[in-house]
């Protein structure tokens, strides 16, 4: 194969239209090139709306530790003593007793039926005997049937246990899922960086202001919507108490700025104290409207 | 970014395929491609359209005029009061029977299809009964003879949604005045 | 020289801990962007209980406040003792209450009815700072109650918005109820419709004045379309134009001095300016093509109108001292009816694309097109209510044509017609 193109190599050189196809190949490739990576269009640069994470639950902090959604290694070691001990038990009379465990109770006498199905437990046991039992005296055959019933009710009897433990086991497994792993799930903001459980003290007072903010935007001149912004200084106490604000600029719309009076009333409170007391420079706008609008 | 990559990707087949591309016809006018959508859907609003058409035949005390059995309607394209060659014949034929009929005023109205705003399309009906009465002129009948008037989409000749009614409402007709 | 970049270095370090430092976070939209807003019942307060009176004044008042878009209703099955109870007054108001159910502001009233004679008191409250917005009395017969609730309702916009809404106002239309396409007038909400014109002809495309107190329209009664004009009040009705041809798409400036229409007395359909006794003033178009539909701006410098003298329809701009004229709208193939909206910034049109007519609106400039509406059918004729907050318009999308009402961004339309009839071309009149 490496040779023959040579050749050909060699007869298309001859060929006075190959340089100008090299060249119209070369400047296509140029061209994709250039427009994969230079922008043709200029970027636009887009508003992209913030992403607030906030958890009314837990304690707000000054350093969040970072959160993630998956339980910590932590809630494991509860589980698992109990799951190898139904796992080791069970594989002998896996699964199989726990339906001729039903019927023993209602009808505990015959021993003899339970016979077909507990086939695990019944085979290595019938085998033995019934050569010896065909020949010898009848005492013997009963005394021996006996004690295998014995054996066999002691087997199923335990089998049941096994499986009501076995049950027990899950459904502790269950609360305790259900329970423990909220408890266990770090707490924290996606991008965290300190080591208190909790999550961002400002993340969660500015959802909470947020929240509070009630603005129709059919109560403003539609087409100046993205220029409208106010300024307002809060401060909160420890306590997650508003002690003093005051606003510092205001947009000049009346239903902007009196939206604005209400959600900071309205914040007064926090549903959490803070780690420390707080003063914070809130800037109020409709940006995120706009860009929804674009 | 991703519209603005995809953009890139079009933009690049576009320019590679440009060649072959380049030369496909853009289908002409918007009318002709909405013909068999709209036709299909049809039954229904006929049978509808009825009900209305009761009510303003008996409307039709609107002052009109008498049909004239010598003159025949001419047709028209869609937004368009240009004649048509076939309009053009039927319009001689009818400057032909004018000419028989020396003492008869006629009046020349103008309609068109449902579609189009209702205020464009009384313009356009006036262009349409205008664009017959000044052929007819050069056809050597008075214009004192002949008078226009539109009725835009209000007097469609069939009540119906489809391109058959619409073909036969965008005419102009002509009738005699007493 | 090191130890100074040293210590910078620290200060940087210290200062975002320093509890005297403002921590800057920025809100960009509010938590909830429809007012909270529980709507009690009215209570009577003397003479009988009307469940008439209260109902419908309840029922009035909700469709104009949720077509505003300003709301959300709070369920009147959550309420409270305090919408049993009379008090109007703010310290009587119950405010916690209210604030319980997550209302930030509240409508309560009373009516008194005696014999035919209806009081309503209405209130507006702000719950979260427990105060009185307005109050408004109304006087009156019992059959004035939905007057009275579009009328608070007015009240209610204007309170929050600091611009009165447009609910007292009249819709005037086409419809063809009696027989004949005629004009009739009807509330803003489809209701208590009069028939205004017995022409049994043609009549089209009618229009207010500013004023309100009077409507040009075309009318085909002397066997071709001439402009009319009537006064609402009294009935008087007179021929303004009757040149041969067309005289349609009459359109009183804003100043009432000047009327625009379209007239074809020379043999092309043209804009003209009349003066209000009919003369013409002024020729404003001239081209080979369709020129028709002016529609003024609200300073009444410009005509937007709609001409196919580049091909197809198309709205353009025309200066009515200057004579310069642009083009407005560049896509689609049939673009038609313009409407200046009462702001001064917005246009409306409708635009036939795919056989189907939809409404649009754009910059006077020709930017920010928006269209508006979607899905089947014909939405055509669009006009704007006083405050620009509304669009009124007709389309066939029920399979038959009605009038409906959107906001301004085409959400929340409604029908107002019955489709019994046939209902077009809406106008909305100014608030009177």
């Amino acid at each position: 194969m490496s040779v023959v193109p040579l050749r050909q190599n060699n007869t298309f050189h001859k060929d006075p239209k190959f340089g100008r196809l090299l060249l119209v190949s070369l400047i296509a490739h140029v061209l994709v090139l250039v427009v994969f990576s230079v922008d043709l269009f200029g970027t636009k640069v887009r508003y992209k709306p913030p992403v607030y994470y906030v958890d009314l639950i837990h304690k707000p902090v000054l350093n969040p530790q970072a959160g993630r959604p998956d339980p910590r290694p932590v809630s494991k070691p509860k589980p698992e003593p109990v799951k190898p001990a139904a796992q080791t038990v069970t594989p002998a009379v896996p699964r199989e007793p726990v339906k001729p465990e039903v019927k023993p109770l209602v009808k505990p006498t015959p021993a003899a039926e339970p016979k077909p199905k507990p086939k695990p437990a019944e085979k290595p046991v019938p085998k033995p005997t019934e050569k010896p039992v065909a020949k010898p005296v009848q005492a013997k055959e009963q005394k021996l049937q006996s004690a295998l019933d014995e054996i066999r009710e002691r087997q199923a009897r335990e089998a049941e246990r096994e499986a009501l433990k076995d049950k027990l086991a899950k459904l502790r497994d269950s609360v305790g899922a259900a329970a423990t792993v909220p408890a266990d799930v770090p707490v924290g903001m996606p991008d965290g960086q300190g080591d208190e459980v909790g999550v961002s003290a400002l993340a969660f007072v500015q959802a909470f202001i947020q929240q509070n903010w009630v603005l129709s935007p059919y109560l403003l001149d539609q087409s100046r919507i993205a220029d409208f912004e106010a300024v307002a200084t809060l401060n909160y106490s420890a306590s997650g108490s508003l002690t003093s604000y005051s606003v510092d600029r205001l947009s000049g719309n009346k239903q902007f700025d009196d939206s604005l009076k209400t959600a900071i009333v309205k914040s007064r409170q926090l549903a959490q104290p803070l780690p420390k007391e707080l003063k914070l420079v809130v800037t109020f706008n409709l940006k995120d409207i706009a860009a929804a609008r674009r | 970014m991703k519209t603005m990559q995809m953009l890139k990707v079009v933009l690049v087949v576009l320019f590679l395929f440009g060649g072959l591309v380049g030369c496909a016809k853009t289908p002409p006018v918007s009318a002709v491609e909405d013909q068999a959508k709209v036709a299909q859907s049809d039954m229904s609003q006929q049978e509808e359209a009825k009900g209305v058409d009761d009510k303003s035949m008996q409307g039709e005390a609107v002052p009109s005029h008498e049909a004239m059995a010598g003159m025949q309607r001419i047709y028209f394209d869609f937004d368009q009061f240009t004649l048509s060659d076939e309009a053009r014949s039927i319009l001689a034929e009818n400057a032909k029977y004018l000419q028989t009929m020396n003492d008869v005023q006629v009046v020349i109205e103008g309609h068109c299809d449902e579609r189009g705003s209702d205020e464009y399309n009384l313009a356009l009906g006036e262009s349409r009964a205008l664009a017959a009465k000044s052929y007819l002129v050069s056809l050597g009948i008075s214009s004192s003879r002949l008078s226009v008037i539109s009725y835009g989409e209000e007097k469609p000749l069939v009540n119906a949604s489809n391109e058959d009614a619409w073909a036969q409402n965008r005419r102009a007709e002509f009738k005699a005045v007493k | 020289m090191l130890l100074r970049c040293f210590m910078v270095f620290l200060i940087s370090l210290a200062l975002p801990w320093s509890s005297l430092a403002a921590t800057q976070i920025e809100i960009s939209a509010p938590g909830e962007q429809s007012i909270p807003l529980a709507l009690t019942t009215f209570l009577p307060d003397k003479g009988p209980q009307s469940e008439k009176i209260s109902g419908e004044f309840n029922e009035v008042l909700l469709a104009d406040l949720d077509l505003s878009g300003l709301f959300r209703f709070v369920a009147p099955k959550a309420f409270l003792d305090d919408a049993e109870r009379i008090g109007l007054f703010s310290t009587q108001v119950n405010f916690p209450q209210w604030r319980l159910l997550g209302a930030e502001t509240l409508i309560k009233g009373t009516y008194a009815l005696e014999g035919e004679k209806l009081i309503v008191e209405a209130r507006l409250f702000d719950v979260v700072n427990r105060r009185l917005l307005t109050g408004r009395r109304y006087v009156g017969e019992a059959k004035d109650v939905r007057r009275m609730a579009h009328a608070f309702a007015d009240q209610v916009l204007k309170e929050l918005t600091g611009e009165e809404g447009p609910f007292s106002a009249r819709i005037a239309y086409i419809s063809n109820q009696s027989g004949h396409s005629e004009l009739w007038l009807m509330d803003v909400d489809g209701h208590r419709p009069i028939r205004l014109t017995n022409h049994r002809s043609i009549v089209l495309n009618p229009d207010f004045s500013p004023h309100g107190k009077e409507l040009l329209f075309t009318s085909y009664r002397a066997n071709n379309p001439d402009l009319y004009r009537k006064e609402i009040y009294s009935g008087k009705e007179a021929k303004l134009s009757y040149k041969p041809g067309l005289n349609v798409a009459g359109r009183m400036a804003p100043s009432e001095r000047e009327i625009a229409l379209t007239l074809s007395k020379d043999g092309n359909p043209e804009i003209y300016l009349l003066d209000t006794s009919g003369r013409i003033r002024k020729r404003i178009t001239d081209s080979w093509g369709i020129d028709s539909d002016p529609s003024w701006s609200p300073d009444g410098n410009r005509l937007a109108f709609i001409s196919n003298r580049q091909g197809n329809p198309h709205v353009f701009i025309t200066d009515i001292f200057t004579g310069r004229t642009t083009r407005l709208t560049t896509k689609g193939k049939y673009n038609a009816t313009p409407a200046w909206g009462p702001k001064g910034d917005r246009i409306a049109f409708t635009r036939q694309e795919g056989g189907r007519f939809d409404i649009y609106t754009i910059n006077t400039d020709g930017t920010d097109e928006r269209r508006l509406t979607f899905g089947t059918g014909n939405s055509e004729h669009p006009r704007w209510s006083p405050d620009g907050r509304f669009l009124i318009y007709s389309s066939d999308k029920g399979g038959k044509r009605g009038i409906y009402v959107m906001r301004s961004d085409g959400t929340g339309s409604r029908r107002l017609t019955t489709l019994e009839s046939d209902s077009r071309h809406p106008a909305w009149s100014p608030r009177w």
